[in-house]
């Protein structure tokens, strides 16, 4: 994702990831993959519930999936992963985001 | 004793009103811990109707004497239950009574005390027979003091202390308005103990050296007020308040306190243990468990919090689908790993948001 993040600033976006990590996690993996973008910790899962993005196989993680909300908090388009390992194809956000 | 017919007399509650500022609150479920004033409300506002009781009434009289307070004491079962002082012509009225059988207890310093049997009837007004007390023939003590809440230096009202002599025996009165209370015609040179156990407030045993005949002690007692935790319920996602809803805070021994939400969503928990950790649970079939660990509350000192719960059936869409798009996506505040707080509304109105959720693996 870092490696999109300045394309997605240059189409008037900001890029903000959030797991069930605790805030200690979030700042190794944060160091990790040098995201300059913000990774946040939600350990107790709220938000993940209130977007409905609890995995339905294990409830203490977020299923992997990408929302676009625009600038009035709209959410424009959201894509869920099915699969466990996988992972969308980065540009595929770009495609979607330019195409809003 | 005779009985006359009133209108119908209603139980009247006085409420105060609930006024918080959440200020600080929301960040985290941490809560906030404040010291009382004397400014802060003593009750919450309640919007659920106020129970109707029929109740009746007493009067009475008992002889003049010039000079001499009278001091008359309703008992039921040994407990008392009201207290008033007669007028200066003697008489006294207790309202709002429950219908049932009390002892009237009339006494006054250096005059032996005189007590009837009397049935309260609702819509009633008992009239007593006119008594008249007969002085004591030798002089005794007296205690008499004040009792007001430490921090706001409040009088507390109608809270009950007892007098235990050396003998065992016990005595029992009640504050008044102003926070005074009266204990007329106590043995004479005893080891006495004054116990004060009154809702919401730390148990006081004060001993009371030995009093000499005829004279009166001032026992000035401030209480310190149990810990209390308040806070505000409301649904994650629509914001809203939820009433009626249980919760329940399991002290350290296990203890279960409960609370329900009033309307507004507010709960509080009053006369908790002091310097103890406590649960918070809130288990409601539609939405999400949750437990929450309270730190110990010092004694004097409310704790407030906000609690959100996750609704279950939030959307028709199946668990993990994300949101439908169109919706309006929650806000959130949530910590980066350095802890700054990022929220949605940060961006409202400037930039598009890509929200990504994962589980770790970026």
């Amino acid at each position: 994702m870092q490696k999109i993040y300045g394309a997605i600033q240059a189409e008037g976006a900001e890029l903000i990831a959030i797991s069930s990590d605790t805030q200690a996690q979030v700042k190794r993996t944060t160091e990790r993959i040098k995201a300059d973008f913000p990774v946040l910790s939600d350990a107790e899962r709220k938000t993940i519930s209130a977007y409905n993005a609890t995995d339905a196989f294990n409830r203490n993680i977020a299923r992997p999936q990408y929302h676009i909300i625009d600038e009035n908090g709209i959410v424009q388009w959201k894509f869920v992963d099915v699969r466990l390992a996988g992972r969308l194809d980065p540009a595929k956000i770009l495609e979607a985001l330019k195409a809003l | 004793m005779r009985n006359e017919p009133i209108g119908k007399v209603f139980a009247l509650m006085l409420l105060g009103v609930m006024l918080i500022v959440w200020s600080g609150c929301g960040d985290s479920d941490e809560p906030l811990v404040k010291a009382e004033t004397p400014s802060e409300p003593e009750e919450l506002t309640s919007d659920t109707p106020i129970p109707v009781t029929l109740t009746g009434s007493l009067k009475g009289e008992v002889e003049k004497i010039v000079g001499v307070q009278f001091n008359i004491r309703l008992l039921q079962d040994g407990t008392v239950v009201s207290s008033v002082e007669a007028d200066a012509d003697g008489n006294y009225r207790i309202d709002n009574i429950a219908p049932g059988v009390y002892t009237v207890q009339m006494t006054a310093r250096g005059y032996e005390a005189v007590e009837q049997t009397v049935q309260i009837h609702a819509d009633d007004v008992a009239l007593l027979d006119r008594v008249a007390l007969k002085a004591l023939e030798i002089p005794v003590p007296h205690i008499q003091g004040r009792l007001l809440n430490q921090a706001t230096k409040q009088p507390l009202d109608r809270a009950r202390l007892q007098l235990l002599d050396e003998t065992g025996n016990v005595r029992e009165v009640l504050t008044n308005e102003t926070g005074a209370f009266e204990f007329e015609n106590v043995p004479a040179e005893q080891q006495l103990t004054l116990i004060i156990d009154t809702d919401g407030f730390e148990r006081q045993e004060l001993p009371i050296p030995p009093i000499p005949a005829g004279e009166i002690a001032t026992v000035d007692v401030e209480l310190v007020r149990l810990p209390r935790f308040r806070g505000l319920l409301s649904d994650h996602i629509t914001k809203q308040p939820l009433a009626g809803f249980l919760l329940q805070l399991i002290d350290e021994a296990g203890n279960v306190h409960e609370a329900t939400t009033r309307g507004t969503g507010l709960f509080a928990f009053e006369g908790l243990p002091a310097g103890q950790r406590f649960t918070l649970l809130i288990n409601h079939e539609k939405y999400e468990k949750q437990e929450l660990l309270i730190d110990p509350i010092p004694a004097g000192e409310v704790a407030i919090t906000e609690v959100e719960l996750v609704p279950l059936d939030r959307d028709q869409l199946p668990v993990g689908e994300g949101l439908e798009v169109g919706t309006k996506a929650p806000d959130f505040r949530l910590p980066d790993g350095d802890g700054k707080i990022h929220a949605l509304a940060d961006y409202a109105g400037q930039n598009k948001v890509v929200l990504v959720f994962d589980r770790g693996n970026w």
